[in-house]
């Protein structure tokens, strides 16, 4: 069991900022997952914890103490890679225990665990077959079993189940969540894939271009998002997003959209802001799809709209629709049983408890 | 469940930094001697050519020339002047081997392009046992055929002539540059053929004009391979052709073998050096396509 | 008509390569073979003689002579090439700033000819004006070095300069093979604690088998058909002392009009080469097909 905390780290490729002062605090047992699209430097953060990348600046801090200068050996951690990185000369008992018997664990100990772990993960009866005899699925247990057999104060993923098939991937995870449940231990896992971010994490990370962009519970970061960035980066479809300018009259604040021709105005009474813009300043407003919805009285703060539809698309158990809304796209979930058509018109309503604010100029939420 | 121990965590850091160091400079000195032991041959060479046969009987292998004398280069590039038979210069075997190296690489680089293509683009019956056939040619040795050969380029009237061994390296150059060139197009998708079947593009027009073009990288690399192996040929020049058609490598040897009363080491060495400088300015120049025609003509298939 | 050209082009296009290759290799191969058969000398003759030519052959000293020093040739050159190689390689992975740089120098030996190479040694080798008189110079004053003359280790000095030419080539084929490894499977066993001696030694080596393979192939490919080398070094000498059955092949068939045994001694190389090739290519094309 362990706590990580990571201050200031910096990293440069070259001429190229990787890593830009990242601050980062991990509490023992948590799931924190580093979420960003590719390049945003995820990997590279993790490849540091691991000690596989060197420090340019900054702390990395294994309970309390600087790893900075320590070897990825030393630092009792395991590693889950995107490849498996399974070694192929080897059977898959032999990369299963490589670990422990090169730190010298007496045979007894190593044969108890590799028991108890392969018979876990159900790669028991693979244990003499080498790693090119493997299905996918099977590879990504045994890299699985090679990082739990070392019983690591911290575990690590890279990408682990990106290189699986969907149904794979689903069940992986499961099991990945239920490991996390039952050895408590801290971890840390990357991912581009928001589902797998949203359904293991107690913590997420959102990262993008080298700078953690929030940090926070999965419900957070959906229902709050702190920036334009994670906004639209967390939730599919995108959450809608449109242009306009905050306007206030005695007490009464509200949102123009920018392209709108009659006077229309969204109240923001019921928003609680950060800090209250200025009158005439840009802003943008936030709301996810599935706040878009059938007028519902049980709401107590809901804006009429009658949109017609322009796309619908049916997913199976429900249908996304999009409509023109002042010269945006914005996109709805609603339930797949509607009668709707193309260019005819239909009242929705939007929910205003669940929307966002954002400053156009600085992006981030107000 | 270890848990860290930082007393013993300190202690390996520091270890592991100083062991670090150590192992840095070890690496580098081990390097360092390697290659030095793969310059010193050159430098030999570059010196001995440098100094006076007087020098030399004084000095070793290693000591520098007291001034730089291009003498040597001057009598292993075009002779003495007079004519007696140990004044074998380089000059004319120089162009003999260029004049045979230009044409055999062009025409062995040409047809390898047409067969590749032809072998992975259209696919027929039987196409790759044709390919396992050129394919072997790459390896027999050539003792194999060197006395029919001999035979054929005098049936042929073309024995100890520059043609006679254009069309030899050419011929057994032909296994490499199809090899090369069909390993090349199997990578390019067939998708980009079809679309430019569909386009109406026909054989020819397909090869010159959507193949050719994104060819440059193979084709440096086969051009490069054909003119080392070409230009460094020994084997094919000394047994069909002696006296004023042998190529360079065949000169020098003779040169080395015939100098008379007194070795001059130093023409030697001058000779040596002139006749390995085109393919050591290719390497240098070029020396990723090098590697690569290197490492693509043994990793076979 | 036309249609049917144009099914057939891409056949009609290959066949005169084609037929060069079926010809001046396979025909003449053939030939070779039945020449080995008959009873030439100086010209070819085409009555059938039986194998007495390779009774010749194999009762003859000078290529018994030949054979054992190709033996000896080819375990050194193969073994210290392959440890050179691999060590070079290795310490070239070690991300270092000069690698560019030093693989240059390790290799440009290669683009050198064999007739270069060994006109360069055979002046280093120079029994009293080369290397000993360097070592001499330089205090070591028992130092004799004669190697190039003296009949029991002329073939060594072969073994030297071709392992000075060809080693740098194992180094590129080995450093090729090592950067094609994932980048992840080292990561991971630095985790699992293994020291980088332990990584190279039971991780990476063990996944260089297909390098293992060509290198060695490459090599003896190489050897068997050395005769350049020989000829510039040593000319086969002092004596016979350092030929080869390349040499041999060419003095009998150019020199000492022995067409037949000449030819024989050719089909020996063919065979030899053939009982390598073949198995490599076999297991190569198969490896392929797997990959694919």
């Amino acid at each position: 069991m362990a706590t990580l905390k990571v201050i200031n780290l910096t990293k440069s490729f070259g001429n190229t900022k990787v890593l830009k002062q990242i601050n980062l605090k991990v509490n023992d047992g948590e799931f924190i997952v580093l979420l960003g699209p590719s390049g945003c430097g995820k990997s590279t953060l993790l490849n540091m914890i691991a000690g596989l990348e060197t420090v340019d600046d900054g702390e990395i801090l294994i309970d309390e103490y600087v790893v900075n200068r320590v070897e990825p050996k030393d630092r009792n951690i395991a590693m889950v890679f995107q490849s498996y990185a399974l070694y192929p000369a080897m059977t898959v008992r032999n990369n299963v225990i490589f670990g422990l018997k090169q730190r010298k664990i007496s045979k007894e100990h190593i044969e108890k665990s590799l028991n108890h772990f392969s018979k876990m993960l159900k790669i028991d009866q693979l244990l003499d077959r080498k790693p090119a005899q493997l299905s996918g699925g099977q590879r990504q247990r045994v890299a699985m079993g090679r990082a739990l057999v070392r019983e690591p104060q911290i575990f690590l993923f890279d990408e682990p189940l990106s290189n699986l098939d969907a149904k794979l991937r689903v069940e992986m995870r499961h099991e990945i969540n239920k490991l996390h449940e039952s050895l408590g231990t801290t971890m840390i896992y990357v991912t581009h894939d928001q589902v797998e971010a949203m359904s293991l994490a107690t913590r997420i990370a959102v990262m993008n271009e080298g700078i953690i962009q929030q940090i926070g519970t999965p419900q957070e970061i959906y229902d709050k998002p702190n920036s334009i960035f994670v906004a639209d980066f967390i939730g599919s479809p995108a959450i809608n997003l449109i242009q306009g300018k905050f306007y206030k009259d005695g007490t009464i604040s509200c949102f123009i959209p920018e392209q709108q021709k009659e006077n229309v105005k969204i109240s923001l009474n019921d928003y609680s802001f950060i800090s209250e813009p200025k009158e005439g300043q840009e802003i943008i407003l936030g709301f996810r799809p599935e706040h878009l919805n059938l007028p519902d009285t049980s709401l107590n703060s809901q804006m009429a709209v009658s949109l017609k539809p322009s796309l619908i698309e049916l997913t199976g158990y429900e249908k996304e629709v999009s409509f023109e809304f002042y010269g945006n796209e914005i996109t709805g979930r609603l339930p797949r049983h509607i009668n709707i058509e193309l260019g005819k018109p239909i009242s929705l309503s939007i929910d205003l408890s669940e929307i966002s604010i954002f400053d156009k100029s600085s992006t981030m939420r107000i | 469940m270890q848990t860290l121990d930082f007393q013993k965590m300190e202690n390996i850091e520091r270890s592991s930094a100083r062991k670090r160091i150590f192992y840095r400079w070890l690496l580098f000195i081990i390097l360092g001697i390697f290659a030095l032991y793969y310059l010193a041959p050159l430098y030999v060479m570059i010196i001995t050519s440098l100094k006076t046969m007087e020098e030399i009987r004084q000095g070793n292998l290693m000591t520098l020339p007291r001034e730089i004398i291009f003498d040597s280069w001057i009598t292993a590039w075009s002779g003495r002047g007079g004519i007696d038979a140990g004044n074998v210069f380089l000059r004319p075997f120089f162009w003999n081997s260029l004049k045979m190296v230009v044409p055999a690489v062009a025409i062995s680089t040409f047809f390898g392009a047409l067969n590749g293509y032809a072998l992975t683009k259209w696919r027929f019956k039987g196409d790759n046992i044709i390919f396992l056939l050129f394919l072997f040619g790459c390896f027999i040795p050539y003792q194999a055929i060197l006395l029919p050969m001999s035979r054929t380029l005098g049936f042929l009237g073309i024995s100890n002539s520059i043609s006679g061994l254009v069309l030899v390296h050419t011929v057994y150059g032909l296994s490499f540059t199809t090899l090369f060139f069909r390993n090349y197009y199997i990578s390019i998708p067939d998708e980009m053929i079809k679309a430019a079947r569909i386009d109406g593009a026909g054989f020819f027009k397909i090869f010159f004009k959507v193949l050719i073009p994104i060819s440059a990288p193979i084709a440096v690399v086969t051009v490069i391979w054909q003119f080392t192996n070409i230009w460094n040929d020994f084997l094919f020049g000394s047994s069909f052709s002696f006296g004023e058609a042998a190529p360079i490598q065949v000169a020098l040897n003779n040169m080395v073998l015939t100098s008379t009363s007194v070795k001059e080491y130093n023409v030697d060495m001058a000779a040596a050096f002139i006749a390995g400088i085109p393919t050591l300015l290719v390497y240098i120049l070029a020396g990723k396509y090098f590697i690569r025609g290197l490492t693509a003509g043994s990793v076979k298939g | 008509m036309l249609y049917w050209l144009q099914r057939n082009l891409p056949k009609i296009v290959i066949s005169p390569s084609f037929a060069v290759i079926i010809w001046f290799v396979y025909g003449f191969v053939l030939w070779t073979f039945y020449v080995s058969f008959t009873k030439s000398k100086m010209l070819p003759r085409y009555e059938f003689w039986g194998i007495d030519q390779h009774f010749r052959l194999w009762s003859n000293p000078r290529w018994f002579n030949a054979v054992e020093n190709l033996l000896i040739f080819t375990i050194l050159f193969v073994l210290v090439c392959l440890l050179i190689g691999i060590i070079l390689s290795i310490l070239l992975d070690q991300k270092i700033r000069t690698e560019g740089f030093l693989r240059t120098i390790y290799l440009y030996p290669m683009a050198l000819s064999f007739i270069v190479t060994g006109t360069a040694w055979k002046w280093i080798l120079n029994p009293t004006m080369g290397l000993e008189k360097l070592l001499n110079d330089w205090g070591f004053t028992e130092f004799t070095f004669d190697w190039l003359v003296n009949r029991d280790m002329s073939i060594y000095t072969i073994v030297i300069a071709a392992v000075w030419q060809s080693s740098g080539f194992v180094m590129a084929l080995f450093l090729a093979g090592l950067r094609s490894i994932d980048d992840e499977i080292v990561k991971a066993a630095k985790i699992d604690g293994a020291s980088l001696y332990s990584i190279y030694l039971t991780i990476i080596l063990p996944m260089m088998r297909p390098v293992f393979m060509s290198s060695i192939v490459i090599l003896l490919h190489i050897s068997i058909k050395s005769y350049d080398l020989v000829v510039a070094l040593t000319a086969g000498g002092p004596g016979i002392s350092s030929d080869m059955p390349a040499v041999f092949m060419t003095q009998m068939a150019f020199h000492r009009s022995e067409i037949g045994l000449a030819s024989a001694s050719a089909v020996m190389m063919f065979l030899t080469v053939l009982a390598i090739i073949v198995p490599y290519l076999y297991s190569e094309l198969r490896r392929q097909d797997a990959n694919s």
